[in-house]
């Protein structure tokens, strides 16, 4: 049942023009972002050469280029995900699932694993870039294949929040704009200064931008790994609350 | 996915118990049980407001009950929902449909939803559409299409898996008459094999679908009543006002006459077979009796509504004549009406 869902989320994705235009955008940016980085590389080469331990172009690209789009996750994530739940309450389609023999697991899985799909077409979109040097150098593909990693968990922990907020309530933009909002406290959240260091650790290990940085220089970090896990988890178990509690108050009419 | 339900003849397939739910201190359903079997269609009828649709959430399952159950085809909402609801199509007062689906597509959808796959879920929507008559628009867009159409794949939906029980919350709301009674056969064809619940506050249209009919005032159920026609097919009331005081024996004497029951002001309800309905006129005149009104009875159910409404007493029967304004509404039967005075 959640294989269907996901399917028709995929598709609904897919046949919105809102979704291509995202996608476009994003593609112009990442080109021209690519090449940038790219230039940049190529004027300071010979400087990095002299270094011990230099970066090749892979872990340039990865720390330059590919880092930097996990922030423009916390925009596009809420955009994509902003329709699933507010526009089956403001169609009044949700009635369908409600009154189909669909768990709430598999409502909220289906459409999590559907924005995801297309989340992760995206983003190999980004890698095919860095991967289009192979052609004319050696390329770290482990270090791009982790890099992709770290992008698609920041990016299933972005569809989750986004798909929590648009379980709250009927009106697209605004789930769009709180989970935004959310997910961009959550992200600076560790770049404040706080007077107490207790808070400090806290606020740091707390904040998403921290647990990022392990993956773009070519480390596997289980603690990384299970922050953004918990996260993801804790956003998807909040919206099947939050469904399930329809049975007692009523869908947002 | 659970093994289909084998149907049992005058078995309920859905049983509700004294269902309650409250809006803040609001009672919105207010001590509501109901019984369907297959073959039955029931007409939910009521002011707007009055908790049709709350009811109708409640029993779809769509919102639980603060006390009460609901159990289909055995299995009980609050327990086991995916099991009710694998018998159960529900039709909301706004239709569920994915607006930028091609229809095809969204049948499917529909189907696979509620468990259907492959070579069934092909023949299912093959056989949905046949019902619904939406051969010709499967690729067209449903947000392209009329409001009719719209509202057939609404019911398509509903059907496409053949559940035990149907539940549909004004069907007919939005459209024209030719639709409205597109719809009503479609109704009555389904109404073999399916139960049927289905809202609505038009009476004429209650009259001519329905089995039976339920009366929802302020969240509570405050008349159930079987509509006669249906239960006795091959009879036909008439309503006969005589000048002179007869006895119920005369009454009887006439052939073809089943049944007379005594109105208030020398009326008679006479129960009657249809095929001497003809007769029965001149054998009257012959008895010498003075006839001053002479006609099928109206089962009004706007009469029983207003009057079920207004003091919440139970319904008398309607004279046509009270009632020759609002005949249009009523059964076809009420335009052969002829009144005699001797």
């Amino acid at each position: 049942m959640t294989g269907v869902i996901a399917r028709r989320e995929f598709h609904a994705l897919l046949k919105s023009p809102f979704t291509w235009l995202i996608a476009a955008i994003l593609q112009v940016f990442f080109a021209w972002y690519f090449l940038s980085t790219l230039e940049q590389y190529l004027a300071i080469q010979h400087q990095l050469a002299l270094q011990d331990h230099a970066p090749g172009v892979t872990a340039f690209l990865a720390f330059r280029y590919l880092a930097p789009i996990c922030a423009l996750l916390l925009l596009i994530c809420p955009l994509l995900t902003m329709r699933c739940l507010a526009d089956e309450y403001r169609h009044h389609t949700f009635a369908l699932l409600q009154s189909s023999p669909v768990p709430v697991h598999a409502i909220v899985l289906g459409k999590f694993i559907g924005v995801m799909g297309f989340v992760s077409l995206l983003l190999l979109l980004a890698i095919l870039m860095p991967l289009s040097l192979l052609a004319l150098t050696d390329v770290d593909l482990p270090l791009l294949g982790l890099s992709l990693l770290g992008l698609i968990i920041t990016g299933a922990m972005c569809t989750a929040a986004g798909l929590f907020f648009s379980s709250l309530t009927k009106n697209t933009m605004i789930a769009a704009i709180t989970s935004s909002t959310v997910l961009l406290l959550l992200w600076i959240l560790g770049k404040g200064t706080y007077s107490d260091a207790g808070i400090q650790t806290a606020m740091t290990s707390l904040s998403t931008s921290t647990h990022l940085g392990t993956f773009f220089q070519g480390l596997l970090d289980t603690r990384d790994v299970l922050y953004f896990f918990i996260l993801t988890t804790l956003f998807l178990s909040l919206t099947m609350i939050r469904i399930s509690s329809f049975n007692r108050n009523g869908a947002p009419i | 996915m659970p093994e289909l339900y084998t149907p049992q003849p005058g078995k309920s397939v859905l049983t509700a118990q004294n269902l309650h739910r409250f809006q803040g201190e609001h009672c919105v359903v207010d001590d509501i049980s109901l019984e369907l079997a297959r073959g039955q269609v029931l007409g939910v009828l009521g002011l707007n407001g009055a908790g049709k649709s709350s009811t109708l959430r409640l029993l779809c399952g769509m919102q639980a009950p603060d006390h009460g159950k609901v159990m289909i085809c055995g299995h009980l909402m609050a327990d086991a929902p995916l099991l009710a609801k694998q018998h159960l199509g529900y039709l909301p007062e706004n239709p569920p449909l994915y607006r930028d689906m091609r229809v095809d597509d969204y049948l499917q959808f529909a189907g696979k939803l509620r468990g259907l796959r492959r070579t069934t879920l092909k023949q299912a929507v093959q056989q949905v559409k046949d019902d619904c008559d939406l051969g010709d628009v499967g690729r067209r867009i449903i947000g392209k299409l009329s409001k009719g159409f719209q509202q057939r794949v609404g019911i398509a939906q509903a059907i496409i898996h053949r559940p035990a029980v149907i539940i549909l919350d004004e069907p007919s709301s939005g459209l024209d008459p030719e639709q409205m009674r597109e719809i009503r056969e479609l109704i009555q064809k389904l109404a073999p094999q399916h139960g049927i619940i289905f809202s609505t506050h038009l009476l004429a249209e209650a009259t001519a679908v329905c089995t039976d009919v339920c009366v929802i005032h302020h969240g509570r159920l405050i008349a159930t009543q079987a509509l006669q026609q249906t239960v006795k097919p091959d009879t036909t009331t008439l309503t006969v006002k005589f000048r002179q005081l007869l006895k119920k024996p005369q009454l009887l004497r006439l052939p073809g006459v089943i049944d007379a029951i005594a109105q208030p002001g020398q009326r008679w309800s006479l129960q009657v077979q249809s095929s001497q309905q003809e007769q029965l006129l001149p054998l009257m005149v012959q008895q010498g009796w003075n006839i001053m009104d002479f006609g099928p009875q109206v089962h009004s159910l706007e009469h029983l509504f207003a009057s079920l409404i207004r003091d919440d007493r139970p319904p008398e029967p309607v004279q046509p004549a009270d009632y020759a304004g609002s005949t249009r509404e009523q059964s076809p039967r009420s335009r052969q009406r002829t009144a005699i005075s001797a």
